[in-house]
């Protein structure tokens, strides 16, 4: 089927088709892979155009500000513009490719993490993680957490409650790795004869019917031409952010936006943050003196062509510290011996006098769980982009619950490590001077959080937007918690779930 | 953490010029290991642990080896080490976490 420039259409030109796909990342990519080839009339609208350019980007653009208590707010103003990609194949183009599931935990009600729990387990999605995993060319994960296709991993030091591997592997589907082999998989679904991808296709605006349900969009170029596209059915898939801008942006019918009855569209923002500090840093250095002569090769975090492991607090752990989930990823580089004088050679050294083995010095970082904060939100700005919509605010909020589970994860990681007499951990990170010890990832999660409840999100457990018929959402923003897993394995996996879901309605329909 | 009172800290200089007479009193028969620990290093932890807690120093030597030093003081020093870990007795200087035996023995080095 063909891709066409949007811009190429006659003014006021109407797209048709079964199902619309908003969106042609990583998610809206992974459902249409899975209706290609069928009976299904499927369209992907992207606002970009094959490769990132710089016009198109600024789409993005908006302001952000991190706040913390005990912490000057931080303005992020570039942070919108920078952390995804607007083109076909979405923020895939830079992606590279670390993936893992969920752990059991993450889908779990938990008393310590705010309005935590998934409408269903790690063990619904297990088939959907394999199909995934198949997808981007992965090998499968166990559902015991083990590595993947291969032995259980083993412990580093006596099996304790405290900490454990959990593994990781990366997909060869990474733009930023393989561009080539990015583009292939990108363009791949657009081969299909019932796949029509519009380039340049900007959805403006969700128009619903009166009984809630969508009737149409309304599309824009940034050349100024206005389409319009209808479906049965509508799904979007343009992002964490993305999608609960549009959504909010639709304000035509109903004024509080789109499925945004309950007032959760935007809320919840949760974006993973690596927490650490490096060698210059006047607090001292994030390290691992470690007095263990295991082989740690299974942690290093940069072997792309095995699967590797993170430590993460067991799940008896973080519930006895009322603490969220926590991982610590090493660094296997080794690093120059401590200076003379100095605490950290004094450590190194009565440490391996202690433990009876020399000590080995690695850097590590941390990344903590954030709880759902209805505060932390995507809100529409006062400014407008080239399209004349309102452009996203990021109002990004921890909170101290946030601080207190890092805190306490720190610690237990640190005192698990040396209770089995595996090494020394510095932890020099305090609360005051937490923002600028983090970094921010690309994950946009939790705007269009996922609820059984109409009144405590706004999609439901097969990801249709509560209240519209034929409205679903794909990607990240579903995720009612973020666990600390890149997020590309599960949203894939929800992607094809929900795919099976549409072509068991349309089966039904018929 | 605990904030040091004025006092305590008084309290805590007074005991460290006390010792610096009478160091011998403090001075223990470490293996080769421990011996050769960078002092300066151990000295600042151990001067830190003792600002925080100023009347330990007179009892460090019989918290650290309690059954006296012998040919087993190295394995027990390491389970007492695990076991002060297991049950969170800590001490933690610039971000850095030991174990309070650990702290001592830095003590009994910046005393000695």
């Amino acid at each position: 089927m063909p891709v066409t420039d949007a811009r190429t259409l006659p003014e006021d030109s109407l797209i048709e088709a079964d199902i619309i796909i908003v969106g042609g990342g990583m998610a809206g990519l992974a459902i249409a892979y899975e209706f290609a080839g069928t009976a299904a009339r499927v369209v992907i609208l992207e606002s970009g155009g094959p490769d990132p350019d710089p016009e198109i980007q600024r789409l993005y653009d908006g302001p952000g500000t991190m706040s913390g208590p005990g912490n000057p707010d931080l303005p992020i103003d570039s942070y919108l513009g920078q952390s995804r990609v607007r083109a076909l194949g979405g923020s895939g183009h830079v992606w590279g490719g670390k993936c893992g599931p969920l752990d059991a935990i993450d889908f779990e009600a938990r008393p310590a993490v705010a309005l935590s729990g998934w409408p269903f387990g790690r063990t619904e999605l297990k088939p959907f993680y394999d199909r995934a995993c198949d997808r981007l060319k992965l090998p499968r994960f166990p559902a015991d957490g083990g590595a993947p296709d291969g032995p259980a991993l083993p412990p580093v030091g006596a099996p304790d409650d405290v900490l454990r591997p959990s593994p990781r592997a990366y997909s060869p589907v990474s733009g930023r790795i393989d561009p080539a082999g990015f583009a292939a998989f990108r363009d791949a679904p657009g081969q299909a004869e019932n796949i029509h991808i519009h380039l340049h296709a900007n959805a403006t605006a969700i128009r619903l019917a009166s009984d809630g349900a969508v009737d149409r969009l309304e599309i824009r170029c940034l050349t100024g031409r206005r389409l319009t596209a209808r479906a049965a059915t509508y799904v979007l898939a343009t992002g964490g952010v993305e999608n609960a801008r549009l959504m909010l942006a639709s304000r035509q019918d109903r004024p509080e936006g789109v499925g945004n009855a309950s007032d959760w569209v935007g809320r919840c923002f949760q974006g993973h943050v690596v927490v650490t500090t490096g060698d210059a840093d006047p607090r001292g250095d994030a390290e691992i003196a470690f007095t263990t002569g295991a082989d740690l090769s299974l942690y290093d975090s940069q072997a792309r062509d095995r699967p590797h492991a993170v430590f993460v607090l067991e799940p008896a752990t973080q519930k006895r510290l009322g603490a969220g989930n926590c991982t610590l990823t090493l660094s296997t580089r080794p690093k120059p011996g401590a200076a003379e004088g100095s605490p950290r050679a004094a450590v190194e050294q009565l440490a391996a006098a202690i433990e009876g083995a020399p000590a080995r010095r690695l850097d590590y970082f941390l990344m903590s769980e954030e709880a759902p904060n209805p505060d932390s939100r995507i809100t529409l700005s006062d400014q407008v982009d080239a399209l004349g919509q309102p452009r996203a605010r990021l109002d990004w909020r921890y909170t101290q619950a946030d601080w207190d589970s890092l805190a306490a994860s720190a610690r237990a990681f640190a005192v698990g490590f040396a209770a089995q007499g595996l090494g020394r951990v510095c932890w020099p990170v305090e609360t005051e001077g937490l923002l600028r010890s983090m970094g921010p990832s690309r994950h946009h999660m939790g705007t269009t959080r996922m609820s059984a409840d109409p009144a405590r999100g706004v999609v439901d457990a097969d990801c249709r937007v509560h209240g519209a018929a034929n409205l679903f959402v794909a990607g990240s923003s579903v995720f009612p918690t973020s666990g600390l897993v890149n997020p590309t394995l599960t949203l894939t996996a929800l992607a094809i779930r929900l795919a099976d879901h549409l072509k068991s309605r349309m089966e039904t329909a018929r | 953490m605990t904030t040091l009172s004025k006092r305590g800290l008084l309290q805590a200089l007074a005991g460290l010029a006390a010792v610096s007479v009478a160091g011998g009193a403090y001075a223990a028969a470490w293996t080769p290991e421990i011996a050769a620990v960078d002092p300066v290093g151990a000295a600042e932890i151990g001067r830190a642990w003792l600002a925080l807690h100023p009347s330990d120093a007179p009892a460090l030597r019989a918290a650290v080896f309690p059954n006296g030093q012998n040919s087993e003081t190295g394995p027990r020093l390491a389970e007492r080490v695990h076991a002060d870990f297991r049950r969170d007795a800590v001490f933690v200087h610039k971000g850095w976490f030991l174990s309070e035996t650990e702290a001592r023995i830095c003590a009994l080095i910046a005393l000695a």
